[in-house]
């Protein structure tokens, strides 16, 4: 029965260069993917749950639910375009490679998100703004998204077409990622509505112009003030 | 794809072959050592077929039909260059005395569309997620588009490569018309495949 590695957490985090050698020499993979899953799990439902507590509730667990199957599948969306993109760019990896790298990636960035989660919930305690919580989620997922980058950098190595293929997996994991969360949104919960819907169904444009609008209210603030 | 990033891309001779799934990657993309109209025809067709996925991909959009007929366009645009541009340019190497044979140039061709396919096919999945869920049409055009151009890069760049590492044996003067003869299969290829894809595929701007 392969379960739960406690002692891999330590691995991911201070050992990357280790954990992705692993991955591409496809050693003892089945207790990493299954750490890695577990992690995910866990820390991107912390971190929702912590940004579901801006509207408390049912909120919560909504969020806490939505968070890690956002993550997952959006994983699950990019494998074979990892995959794609590393065999023409020179890394002919089998799909169990690219599918342990994404996970364990996935995994260290949960571990990030999960490290950050207090300091969100902070800002949310303080009477944070709800675009300025919408703000600060988004640049945990990007300092976490920057730690599960190092991971596959390191994976990549320095040969020939790494650059191009890191740019490749971050330039599809962006447009993945982002729409995987923006259909499973709200996470936070529109202040101008009376009872947070499990879905938004309206017409809201894009994650990008989300994120842009609530960027722009936050420098408004700060300017006023 | 700037000139940095694409100056990376590895030539498949650097390929080394590998244990795992990830053998039929590399047996789709290396050079055959002893190359074979029918390996390279079948390589292609493979590559052909991968593209069609993306196609399939993007047709969702509309669903229906429109998923059958994307399919259809993407890699016929691509069989058009090979049926309309290759046998140009294999006219005109051998005007430039380019030691590079039918076979040879055969066989660049079809590892360039098999690097396409797989990349396409790859792709495929975040297209057809982003074609079901985007809001906005021009978001779904932009992703569309941008997966068919960067494979088209990738599949130009390959090409263009293995051509000069091909003619490097020949004179000063045959590499320069080669490398002049690989600018102009490069801007034709843009043309008549950009063309086809922007005028047949709804999503991008043409009518289905």
């Amino acid at each position: 029965m392969i379960g739960f590695d406690a002692s891999l957490l330590g691995a991911l985090l201070r050992e990357p260069g280790e954990v992705s050698r692993r991955c591409v020499d496809e050693r003892d993979l089945a207790p990493l993917a299954a750490t890695s899953l577990g992690t995910i799990a866990c820390g991107c439902a912390v971190f929702g749950a912590v940004v579901g507590c801006f509207r408390g509730g049912t909120q919560i667990p909504f969020a806490a639910l939505k968070m890690p199957v956002a993550r997952l599948a959006a994983l699950a969306i990019c494998g074979p375009a990892f995959h794609a993109l590393a065999a023409v760019f020179g890394r002919p990896w089998s799909l169990r490679t690219v599918v342990a790298l994404g996970l364990a990636a996935g995994a260290r960035a949960s571990l990030v998100l999960l490290a950050l989660a207090p300091v969100l919930w902070l800002v949310i305690d303080r009477n944070g703004r709800y675009d300025a919580v919408k703000v600060c989620a988004a640049l945990a997922y990007a300092f976490a998204g920057l730690a599960a980058l190092w991971l596959v950098l390191r994976a990549l190595g320095r040969g020939s077409g790494s650059t191009i293929t890191a740019a490749g997996f971050v330039a599809v994991f962006l447009a993945v990622g982002g729409q995987t969360a923006w259909i499973l949104r709200p996470y936070i919960g529109e202040p101008s509505d009376a009872v947070v819907p499990l879905f938004v169904s309206r017409q809201e444009g894009g994650v990008a112009d989300a994120l842009a609008r609530s960027a722009r209210a936050v420098v408004g603030v700060s300017e006023r003030r | 794809m700037d000139a940095d990033a694409a100056a990376e891309i590895p030539s498949t001779a650097t390929f080394e072959p590998v244990e795992g799934d990830g053998v039929g990657a590399h047996r789709l993309l290396a050079h055959d050592p002893s190359p074979a109209w029918q390996a390279e025809a079948l390589r292609a067709a493979r590559g052909l077929g991968l593209a069609a996925i993306f196609g399939a991909a993007l047709g969702l959009r509309e669903g229906g039909v429109a998923i059958v007929h994307h399919a259809a366009v993407v890699p016929a645009a691509i069989g058009a260059l090979l049926g309309l541009g290759v046998p140009a340019l294999h006219i005109l190497l051998a005007l430039t005395a380019a030691p590079i044979g039918a076979l040879d140039l055969g066989g660049m061709c079809a590892r360039a569309i098999a690097a396409m396919g797989m990349l396409l096919a790859g792709l495929s999945a975040p297209i057809a997620l982003l074609m079901v869920t985007a809001e906005s049409p021009a978001s779904a055009a932009a992703a569309g588009g941008a997966g068919l151009v960067a494979a088209g890069a990738l599949a130009l760049r390959r090409f263009w490569v293995e051509l000069s590492d091909a003619a490097s044996g020949a004179d000063a003067r045959t590499r320069a018309l080669t490398s002049m003869l690989a600018i102009g299969f490069s801007g034709f290829a843009v043309l008549l495949v950009g063309r086809i894809w922007w005028n047949v595929l709804a999503l991008v701007g043409g009518a289905s």
